[in-house]
């Protein structure tokens, strides 16, 4: 493939989707089979896409484009749509274009002929852009954008069940915190781009003076990306969003908000010079441990498996944003970088992949019970082993990775937390491993709630085909992440926390 | 070798798992020592409260007593955990200002 050619592909894989989402709403109202049908090839198309940029980047050839025209006249532009590929972007856009596939997947035998269906497919392929864009982006502008993009058809999707008022105050709420939150971060692009006349990442990072406006503008972004990745205590929309909206969307939305919070780390460490190092690297890591103890505390309690689930996600996002937190603290200290902070944010990221997979998968799963028992209410079920022996295995393994046990991917990313935090602060890494115990005491009730005991007299038998063959994948992945993860630290990790170190601001620590 | 360099120390998981398979065959013969006339009748696999019969049924039954320990906390999260979306817009609110003026403190 030409390079010409290649430095295309980042926009081919946002635009794909974008394009095929109004082929699929128009396909769907002539035959609803070949509407399935195109959004199912779609969604392959942009995996594929997305592997090849990753492949490629992990080769250190880095495509990159600037949309709309000549390079020149755009640079004085102030709303660049600058996409590029690197290590770690590639990681997140594999990441995010997997998960929807397998969610596009799981879905054609979720929705099949429920009402809105070819909306439904259409959101989830804008959805699926809305998040490569912003993955992919190499300048603030881009990041809002595509941020926003993927806000507006989240909300759509979420709002699914519209004629259930509760879905439809969740989707209102989800539209509040990202309207807001796009505010903020606007306001911020405006203080950055009035002092320096460029809004490009990497342009930026060399030119911040971290003035007083340079550090409100970096205090807005982080507030507002912490809310849009449900750090603890901006979390409140998460169970609403993530309860409410039809199972394998809930599973998307969890990559929707990591990539909210790779839009986080990218900015933590591009935007911070020393003089916000301290106060930046402590944010993530309050944020990060105030979203690992109240996410499982309050996950305890729930009787509604979805919104169980949902606190669950806020409690796991906090151990990335821990580990990555410790990294960016540390990452003045050459000795101290090399043996503990590389491996914590080494851990952060991987924990970011395991995170995707096995709540994908739980996700899923709890789609398949409410599939088949039609309520989401723990209390109201009772021995599905007995009729779903695949779901139950699969299940089993999700619970036992989000756990955080050997030998299941979680528990890999977890131990290079725990040890790398625990060098930098003990306490920090005894409240990880106390959350653990937590989550798994909390999994341990689920599974004995929904699994265990005697045949319910409810409707039995598995789900679609479809359905399984989308959870099956998940768990291969996470039981082959836990099996070899070195192969997966060393190809994958490494080269992405590599990326993210080399963006920190030199010039700031002048 | 599998093997994962976890910072301080070294993470395998093929010697986990045959560990795991040592001390399950074990296990498995101490089990087989064990009687065989065993009956679960007499309540030997029922929930064990000392001796009590459980505080609350249902999902929350079984850890009643980690939320009675915890139930000025769980009282204090019901009351942050309001649902309205001015609570949530305070939040951010507070968020913003610590963020802003903990990244100031330094240039005031």
């Amino acid at each position: 493939m030409t390079e010409p050619v290649v430095s295309y592909l980042p926009v081919l894989a946002v635009v794909l989707p974008l394009f095929s989402a109004v082929i699929v709403y128009a396909s769907m109202k002539l035959n609803k089979n070949l509407g399935r049908a195109v959004s199912f090839v779609s969604l392959v198309a942009t995996a594929l896409l997305s592997s090849i940029l990753g492949y490629r980047a992990l080769n250190g050839r880095i495509p990159s484009s600037i949309l709309g025209g000549v390079e020149e006249a755009l640079m004085d532009f102030p709303f660049q749509v600058i996409l590029e590929t690197d290590a770690l972007s590639a990681l997140m856009g594999v990441l995010a274009a997997s998960i929807a596939l397998l969610v596009g997947l799981y879905s054609l035998g979720f929705i099949k002929d429920k009402d809105n269906e070819g909306l439904y497919h259409t959101l989830l392929l804008i959805t699926t852009s809305g998040m490569l864009g912003l993955v992919y982006s190499a300048s603030l502008s881009s990041i809002f954008l595509f941020l926003e993009i993927a806000s507006l058809s989240s909300a759509g999707l979420i709002a699914f069940y519209v004629s259930r008022g509760e879905s439809f105050e969740a989707a209102y709420k989800y539209m509040m915190i990202s309207a807001v939150s796009a505010a903020m971060i606007l306001f911020s692009l405006a203080i950055l781009h009035g002092q320096y006349g460029t809004l490009v990442i990497s342009e930026l990072s060399g030119l911040l003076r971290f003035t007083v406006m340079d550090k409100i503008a970096l205090g807005i972004l982080v507030s507002a990306f912490a809310m849009k990745c449900g750090a603890v205590p901006l979390h409140m929309w998460v169970s609403d969003s993530y309860g409410e909206a039809p199972a394998p969307i809930s599973a998307l939305l969890v990559v929707v908000s990591q990539a909210s919070l790779y839009a986080l780390f990218r900015i933590s460490f591009a935007l911070t010079g020393t003089a916000s190092l301290t106060a930046v690297s402590w944010s993530l890591i309050i944020f990060g441990v105030l979203s690992m103890f109240v996410g499982v505390t309050m996950a305890l309690p729930q009787k509604d498996v979805k919104r169980l689930m949902a606190y669950h996600a806020i409690s796991q996002t906090g151990y990335m944003l821990l580990g990555v937190g410790v990294g960016l603290a540390v990452i003045t200290r050459p000795e101290v970088l090399e043996t503990v902070g590389i491996t914590s944010m080494e851990g952060g990221l991987f924990h970011v992949v395991n995170h995707a997979m096995y709540k994908g998968l739980l996700f899923l799963c709890a789609g398949a019970i409410i599939y088949k028992t039609g309520t989401k209410n723990l209390n109201e079920m009772n021995g599905l082993a007995h009729t779903m022996p695949y779901t139950t295995v699969l299940f089993l393994v999700g619970a036992l990775a989000i756990a955080g046990l050997p030998p299941f991917s979680g528990f890999a990313s977890k131990i290079m937390i725990y040890q790398s935090t625990f060098a930098f602060n003990p306490l920090l890494a005894a409240i990880g491993m106390t959350v653990s115990i937590l989550t798994l005491a909390s999994f341990v009730k689920v599974f004995q709630n929904a699994f265990m005991g005697r045949e319910s007299s409810g409707e039995s038998g598995e789900v679609p085909k479809f359905m399984l063959a989308a959870m099956v994948v998940l768990a291969v992945g996470v039981i082959l992440f836990g099996l070899v993860p070195n192969v997966v630290v060393e190809s994958l990790i490494a080269p992405a926390a590599e990326t993210l170190l080399g963006e920190f601001n030199v010039g700031g620590l002048i | 070798m599998i093997g994962l360099e976890t910072g301080y120390g070294y993470w395998s998981p093929v010697i986990w798992l045959v560990s795991l398979i040592v001390i399950a065959v074990l296990i498995l013969f101490l089990r087989s020592l064990g009687k065989k006339d065993y009956k679960k009748e007499g309540g030997k696999d029922e929930e064990f409260f000392s001796g009590n019969e459980p505080p609350e049924e249902g999902f929350r039954g079984d850890y009643w007593g980690f939320f009675e320990v915890f139930e000025r906390y769980y009282k204090y999260m019901k009351k942050m955990h309001s649902g309205l979306i001015n609570d949530y817009m305070l939040w951010f609110l507070v968020v913003l200002v610590l963020v802003v003026f903990s990244l100031l403190v330094r240039s005031i």
